[in-house]
């Protein structure tokens, strides 16, 4: 077994993990922020089951997902579930929440059907981000137009959002879990985004490990950090 | 205690007699423009003056779009204001005009008139969905002034509006 399905594998199976924690307690709890973390983590699954399928064979619409899933749209819903959570000013967070919305709905039918690809790039048990360029070229009718705009508004809302409030938290010394947990978030959350940028800078053999790395750094900060308090004696 | 109506409570019947006129106005005006770029296309086929239509009227999107966005500036960001019934109103019309505006597209792509880029076709669906969503979040709004969802929607409708343009 690959390197690259090994770690895409691992990776299926905590974002599912996850994506079903953060779901039950949305449905319990009915928050805006976890129903945004949660169709982050949907979306993270889906990225990364995409990455399996393809290092297995080819298939255009498994590509299509996996760009518009982990490329367009993880940083974008977990920093969304982190606008939420924190912008509580006017109706900020649902206005972005609703372009976010528009911009989901106009690149999904954008990757799936309108954007050529070339498949004559792609070969079993390729690292997809060592060729998804050649597969996708930089042009006009791409949606990677779209890519770093979303990933660098995604990241720093996450990342940002977890290092003020673990900055709060800390300032206030109360909470010390939520503080451990918010740092594992901004850690977790940089983790994919840096791999994305070696990726750009011509090194993508630590994405899938980033990738990985990323989710069960910020699934074990989200535990910790919305751990309850112990009860005072 | 006394609830705080809704916002939204009769917003319909909010509209003052002046209001009412002045949507007339306006939607006069969108059906006089479709009226005189159908004529001063009257001698091309009527698939091409539909296209014209289709043309001209994604081009007043643009401006209706930048223009809307000002004055939803000048309210919300200068003056501090909420939505007015004729603001809303007016929104509806603009919607309504740019889902004319995409519907014609539709027997122009079916009869072999297609755009430059199939993308345009993305962007024609964007400009219709693009008010809708801040409209949504305007009506269902408990914090006011909701001015804001209303400089998001037109400042996005225009970029999209444009992009629109040159792809078609």
């Amino acid at each position: 077994m690959s390197q690259a399905l090994a770690s895409s594998l691992l990776t299926t199976l905590v974002s599912g993990v996850f994506a079903i924690t953060i779901l039950r307690r949305w449905w319990q709890r009915r928050r805006a922020h976890q129903l945004a973390w949660g169709i982050g983590m949907v979306m993270y699954f889906t990225g990364a089951l995409s990455q399996v399928v393809l290092t297995q064979l080819w298939s255009p619409t498994f590509f299509a997902l996996w760009y518009w899933c982990g490329a367009l749209m993880v940083a974008a819903w977990l920093g969304q579930g982190t606008v939420y959570l924190l912008v509580r000013r006017g109706n900020i967070a649902r206005n972005l929440q609703m372009a976010l919305l528009l911009v989901a709905v106009m690149t999904l039918p954008w990757a799936l059907w309108f954007t050529p690809f070339d498949s004559s790039a792609w070969q079993p048990d390729a690292d997809l981000t060592a060729i998804y360029r050649d597969i996708m070229p930089q042009g006009r009718g791409t949606v990677r137009f779209f890519s770093p705009v979303m990933n660098t508004w995604g990241t720093v809302a996450l990342v940002g959002g977890a290092i003020w409030s673990a900055r709060l938290f800390r300032r206030k010394q109360i909470m010390r879990e939520r503080v451990y947990g918010n740092w594992l978030i901004a850690v977790g959350g940089l983790l994919p985004a840096l791999g994305g940028t070696l990726i750009r800078l011509g090194d993508p053999s630590l994405k899938y490990m980033a990738e990985l790395a990323g989710v069960i750094l910020i699934y074990a900060g989200f535990l910790l950090a919305t751990r309850p308090a112990p009860q005072e004696p | 205690m006394k609830q705080r109506p809704h916002p939204l409570q009769g917003w319909r019947q909010a509209l003052t007699r002046r209001d009412r006129r002045l949507l007339v106005l306006f939607a006069a005006l969108v059906l006089l423009f479709c009226a005189l770029v159908l004529a001063a296309n009257a001698s091309l086929t009527p698939l091409h003056q539909l296209r014209a239509l289709h043309d001209q009227l994604g081009r007043a999107g643009l401006v209706i779009a930048l223009l809307m966005t000002a004055q939803a500036l000048r309210v919300g960001i200068l003056r501090k204001g909420d939505v007015t019934p004729l603001f809303r109103a007016a929104t509806f019309l603009v919607f309504g005009t740019m889902l004319l505006q995409a519907l014609l597209g539709l027997p122009l792509y079916a009869r072999g008139l297609r755009p430059a880029q199939d993308v345009h076709l993305i962007y024609g669906m964007a400009t219709v969905l693009a008010l809708p969503f801040f409209m949504f979040v305007e009506m269902t709004a408990r914090k006011r002034p909701a001015m804001g969802s209303y400089i998001w929607g037109f400042a996005l409708l225009a970029g999209i509006a444009l992009r629109s343009i040159t792809t078609g």
